[in-house]
This record gives C-alpha cells, structure tokens and sequence, in this order.
C-alpha cells in the first residue's frame, strides 16, 4: 500500500469515525430540554393557584390614543391592534384562580367572562376562557384553552362595544 | 620442445592483434595492413569470431544510441506532420503506433542474440532497423499498462467513497440542523398566507364546532391548546412583542346587535 493509499484510507476513516461520533451526539441533542428551567419546574411543589390579570380595554377610533398605562403593550400599535388607534382602560383587576374551580366576570357589555385553571403541566398553566352571553343561549365562545407560562399575556378581542371593541387581556402572574 | 614448437606456431596464427582487429574494423588501417589483415582472416578462424563478436557489439552499441534518442524524434514528427498538412496544431490526428515503439530490452537482446549467430553479422541489428523504417510514420503508442489502471482505478473508488462520507456527513449536519429548528405549526398559515403586515401570523377561521387543537408549542407565547368559535367567526393571531416574544390574540367577529351596548 502506497503512502497515498494510506492517505486516503486515512481521511475515509476519519470521517466515518466522525459519523459514529457525531451521529449520538446529535441523538442525545435532540433529547435536551428545549426549556432550561424544566428541572427547577419538577423539584417545585405544585401550585393549586395563581394570579391573572385581567384587562378590559376599549378600542376606538377617536384619536384619543392609548392611555398611559398600556406603555408596556407595543403590540397594541401592531395589526391587528392597529386598526384602532385608542385604546381606554375599561377595568383592570387581579383575579385568583384556584385550580379545577371557575371565576365569572361582568363584562361591560353584560356578557360573562369565565375563567377556570384546568391543568399545570411543568411550567405551563392551562387556562380556560368562555364568554356566555346574558340572556343565556349559546355561548359566545363557548372554549378557549391556552397554555403560558407566568409573565405571559394573550387577549380575546371583537366583540362589539360603543362604536369600538372590547380587548380583554389576560396575564399569568408571577 | 616439441610442445614450444607448437606453441610457436599457434603464436605465428594469431599474428593479428585484437587492436588491429579493431581498426580494421574501424576502417583506419591503411590499404596494405587492411589486406594483410583481411589475408590473415581468412586462413584464421578465430580472428573471424573475434571480427564477428566485435561487429555485434558495435551493431548493438550503435541500436541503443539511436533508441536513446527516440523520444527526441517525436517532437519532430509531430512538427513535422504539422508543417506538412498546414493545419493548426489542435486538429492534428496523431496516430500512434506500438508497433514503431522501441523494442524493450530484453526482447532486442534475445532477437539479436539469435541474429548473431548468422554469418553476417551486419544483420544482427537489421530487421530491427528495417522496422524502424518500414514503420509508418506514427508516433509510438502510448497505453497505460494494466497494473497502472488498476491503481488508478483504485484511488478513483477510494475519491468517491471518500465523497460519498462527505456527503453523508453534510446531510446528517443538515439533518441536525433541520431537527432543531421551529417545528411547523400546522394551526400556523405559511408565509403566502399572512395579511397584509408580515409581522403578524394570522390562523384562519376555523369552521364552527371544530376545535382547533395545536400539537406544539408558540416559541415564547401563549399556546392556544382549544378553541371553539362557536357561531362566531375568528382568528388567532401571533403579534410580536416588545423582546421578541410573541403574543397570542383571539380576535372574534361579533356580529349580533346585542354585543353592543
């Protein structure tokens, strides 16, 4: 054997020493977390409840703007929010939602807002919305279900209100 | 003494030195030592051998020489070739031809070997050289020997296996990359399907009573894990936030009088 078979033979080793190398390491990649704070998540006791914030707002265009303590909401001045240009702050509370139990809220449009804690599951918190209207019947939504994690917010918005809409927010607590 | 007389006699036959053997050969005797010579010859026998031995190795000597400078000769046939058909030189068809190739060694050896053993000695080195000239006026053949394609073919497989991992190796990297991207979100429209601002991802209506229900998570926002519309249009909406979250928004079409107050 020639030292340039040698060479070659060598180089084709190497890479498929490289295979046999890389080829676990990626498998075992693949089984990492994508969530770093997966392992705290087991070690902590179980949490039967927690805070939301829930956010009433009235968007309209009357030009008057979005009230000063939405500053930390720029996606109000993104689409879909854009479409209107005011955003009012109808109520603002901190509702607790015990686990497997309901909480129902007055909307300013009469229709009910129920909110329920379904499930946590590691980090995330399933909640449960519906929107029943008055005078009974079909719901106006009957489900949404969502899963977040605390600090993160998500808004149901549309329904019709005094010439704008009704943007309810909702925010998990830390 | 009847031995030394022979001896003597033997001595008086082989009057004829070996260096005038030579030059006779040479031609550099002058005419009365070039007939003693040639006199002497034919009453002695092994002066002949000897003239023999000597024209063989000098037909020999002078064979090699003109092989020597075979190589040199094919840059000149093929200008040669070239001036004659006045034709630039890539159209040149340059026929190539073993047969006007040298002879290898050994076998030049053993043809002449056998040639030598004729009377003449000046046809030793004949039929080689009439060869040469009853050649045609080719350039000899140039083949790769069997042992040397093998070898080549040998690195060539060795290049393409070597490939072949590169290949592999590339596609597994892509692989790996691909697997540790955003998995699609089938309740997510693709590009083609986003309204107007690019910034916000649109999920299209659902129909009424059919839950739409993810299988992955929103990178950095919250997961709608069910949702029924009801007799409600809507849509689900990914907006991005302020540090590159994303925030999920159910916007709902209300169309019934009674929504508003």
């Amino acid at each position: 054997m020639t030292r340039t078979q040698l060479s070659n033979g060598s180089f084709v080793a190497a890479i498929g020493l490289s295979l046999c190398v890389l080829a676990p390491g990626a498998a075992l990649a693949d089984q990492v977390s994508p969530f770093p704070g997966d392992a705290d998540a087991l070690q902590s006791p179980a949490e039967d409840t927690i805070n939301v914030e829930l956010l009433v707002l009235h968007a309209t265009n009357d030009g008057k703007g979005i009230d000063k303590g939405l500053e930390d909401m720029p996606e109000l001045k993104r689409p879909p929010f854009s479409s209107y240009n005011s955003y009012k702050v109808l109520k603002r509370e901190k509702v607790a939602l015990k686990m497997g139990s309901s909480d129902k809220r007055k909307l300013p449009n009469d229709r009910q807002l129920l909110m329920s804690y379904k499930a946590k599951k590691e980090q995330k918190h399933t909640i449960s919305v519906a929107i029943q209207k008055p005078n009974g019947g079909e719901d106006y939504l009957p489900v949404l279900e969502v899963n977040g994690r605390k600090g993160e917010r998500f808004f149901v918005a549309g329904q019709a209100f005094q010439g704008g809409i009704l943007v309810i927010g909702l925010k998990i607590l830390p | 003494m009847k031995t030394r007389k022979s001896t003597t006699d033997r001595d008086e036959k082989q009057s004829v030195r070996p260096r005038d053997l030579m030059l006779f050969l040479d031609g550099e005797l002058d005419e009365a030592q070039h007939l003693e010579v040639e006199r002497q010859l034919e009453s002695d026998a092994d002066a002949r051998c000897h003239v023999t031995a000597l024209r063989f190795t000098g037909s020999l000597l002078r064979e090699r020489a003109e092989d020597s400078t075979a190589a040199d000769s094919i840059a000149d046939l093929v200008m040669a070739r070239i001036e004659k058909r006045d034709l630039p030189a890539g159209d040149i068809d340059i026929d190539i031809d073993i047969a006007a190739a040298p002879p290898p060694v050994a076998e030049l050896r053993n043809g002449a070997g056998r040639r030598a053993l004729s009377s003449d000695p000046s046809e030793a080195a004949r039929p080689a050289v009439a060869a040469r000239e009853g050649a045609p006026r080719s350039l000899p053949h140039i083949g790769i020997p069997p042992s040397r394609r093998t070898a080549n073919d040998n690195a060539r497989t060795i290049w393409a296996l070597t490939a072949v991992a590169v290949a592999a190796a590339a596609a597994f990297m892509i692989w790996g990359k691909a697997g540790d991207g955003p998995v699609a979100d089938p309740t997510r429209p693709s590009t083609s399907q986003l309204p107007v601002d690019p910034t916000v991802e649109l999920v299209g209506n659902p129909p009424p009573d059919l839950p739409t229900t993810p299988d992955t998570d929103v990178v950095g926002g919250v997961e709608v894990a069910t949702i029924d519309f009801g007799s409600t249009h809507g849509s689900v909406f990914y907006v991005p936030g302020s540090g590159g979250e994303t925030t999920t928004v159910v916007w709902l079409a209300d169309d019934e009088p009674g929504g508003q107050q």
